[in-house]
């Protein structure tokens, strides 16, 4: 499990987490929903220790170190693979380095998506760098895998074979924090969603409490943001006075 | 030692290709312009055709071209690669030294390529030119006498050859310290200074070293100094993140 507790993160003067507290079972599929700037990329990256914070977050118990870390991996929109090294390349480095590494589910994967191992990873398509971002993360044999806007620039019809692709592949030990934007097309896939805004959780709920409720995701996710449905007409009343 | 020999495979894979390429452009660059010089000045001795072919100016070319492609490998430009060495299992420290052995391999293989090249290049002349302009000891007086063949191979001048290892290891260590600044969001400066210096000085005459033992020490010493006391990372990976 991870375990997150009173975690804070400062740029300069600005509180980007202000005491987040979270657990991480495994075996669960995690939706992290927020605006711009709510603070979803600087969790993750608190999490895997690429930023200095102040709190506590430790995996299975233990600290976040270069010992454990194997056990977590990262996709991200930004891109962490080696643009002049092919998918093979890939591969062959990411064997060495990550003892649990998949073989079978990479090339299972790569065949799916019908990708190149020959080509030099910055030669593929927007959408083709998203999906090998993912297949890195989801052969690494990582327990927990995080997913910051992985599929930005991707299609629709990708993006739906990847959900399900996901939900094939994944074992009970393994856990997914997906943070993304895509709140319909995910709610279908998550078990359990967080919401975080101004660098604080203010929403956990898993998906089935949602459906015993009779609400949806989205419903839920306005509700807790006290998103006010007249706002757009009020704008744009005041904006024309009146004429709309 | 397997996991440092796939880091430095892995600057190979995304170079050497690229190493290839220019160095046989740099040396048939060589070839065609050493023959040109003789078809041009056929009554001229090897070192007049060597400066006269303008190969020193080739050669810094090659050099910075080499620089460039070895610079590129681990920065976070088009992708955040350092996302990826930040999770494995040897330090960012033990990657930039990879990358370092890796760079001086590449800057050694430079310099054999270049000898390799020049003294072709003579032995070409010695058959080529008229008899009366050649003897057995032709090639290798102008090892001595030629500035720049005296400056890539100095034969017993051991000052030099020590100069030789310095500009290449600084070299090697600049070109890696500039990606590892470059994941941490600073410029690597390192290279740029080292390269123009290198590049201005590596040809002198014999005995004559100008001012680049000094600045490539500096360089290099500077360069190590950012990446040994860089504190963050044992902070982050060895202790946890917390601060």
């Amino acid at each position: 499990m991870i375990r997150i507790e009173e975690l804070k993160k400062s740029y300069g003067g600005k509180e980007a987490l202000k005491g987040v507290s979270l657990q991480l079972p495994r075996g669960e599929i995690v939706g992290l929903f927020g605006e711009n700037g709510a603070g979803k990329s600087t969790l993750m990256k608190c999490i895997l220790g690429f930023l200095p914070y102040t709190g506590d977050i430790t995996l299975d118990g233990e600290k976040i170190t270069r010992k454990n870390i194997a056990k977590i991996s990262f996709a991200t929109s930004e891109h962490s693979f080696f643009g002049n090294l092919t998918a093979e390349g890939h591969r062959d480095f990411y064997k060495e380095h990550f003892p649990d590494f998949s073989d079978k589910r990479f090339m299972a994967l790569m065949d799916f998506f019908e990708l190149p191992m020959s080509k030099p990873v910055k030669s593929f398509s927007t959408g083709q760098k998203n999906q090998f971002e993912v297949i890195l993360a989801l052969c690494q044999g990582a327990d927990y895998i995080l997913m910051d806007e992985p599929f930005a620039g991707n299609d629709i019809f990708n993006r739906e074979d990847f959900y399900k692709v996901l939900l094939g592949i994944l074992t009970e030990r393994e856990t997914v924090l997906l943070s993304t934007h895509l709140i319909e097309e995910v709610s279908d896939f998550i078990g359990r969603a967080v919401l975080i805004r101004g660098g604080e959780i203010v929403g956990d709920v898993y998906t089935s409490q949602l459906e015993d409720e009779g609400k949806d995701l989205i419903t839920y996710i306005k509700e807790t943001y006290h998103y006010r449905a007249d706002r757009v007409s009020r704008a744009l009343d005041e904006l024309c006075d009146g004429e709309v | 030692m397997k996991k440092y020999l796939s880091v430095a495979g892995l600057f190979c894979r995304s170079t050497l290709y690229k190493l290839l390429g220019v160095s046989v452009l740099a040396v048939a660059a060589e070839i065609i312009m050493f023959i040109t010089a003789m078809k041009t000045y056929p009554d001229y001795g090897i070192e007049l055709l060597v400066k006269s072919s303008r190969t020193a100016i080739v050669f810094a070319v090659w050099f910075v071209l080499f620089a460039a492609i070895l610079v590129l490998p681990g920065c976070d430009f088009k992708s955040r690669s350092g996302y990826t060495f930040r999770r494995l299992q040897i330090s960012e420290k033990a990657v930039f030294v990879c990358q370092s052995v890796y760079n001086l391999t590449a800057f050694v293989m430079l310099l054999c390529m270049q000898i390799l090249t020049a003294y072709g290049l003579c032995m070409l002349y010695t058959h080529l030119a008229p008899a009366d302009m050649v003897s057995g000891h032709t090639v290798f007086l102008a090892f001595y006498r030629s500035d720049f063949l005296h400056s890539i191979l100095p034969l017993q001048e051991t000052v030099r050859w020590a100069y030789i290892v310095m500009a290449l290891v600084s070299m090697a260590v600049c070109t890696a310290h500039f990606p590892f600044m470059n994941r941490r969001g600073s410029f690597g400066f390192t290279v740029v200074v080292n390269t123009v210096v290198v590049m201005f000085s590596f040809v002198n005459k014999l005995g004559y070293f100008g001012m680049l033992p000094f600045v490539t020490f500096l360089t290099a010493g500077k360069a190590l100094f950012d990446v040994f006391t860089w504190e963050e990372e044992d902070e982050i990976y060895e202790n946890g993140a917390a601060i």
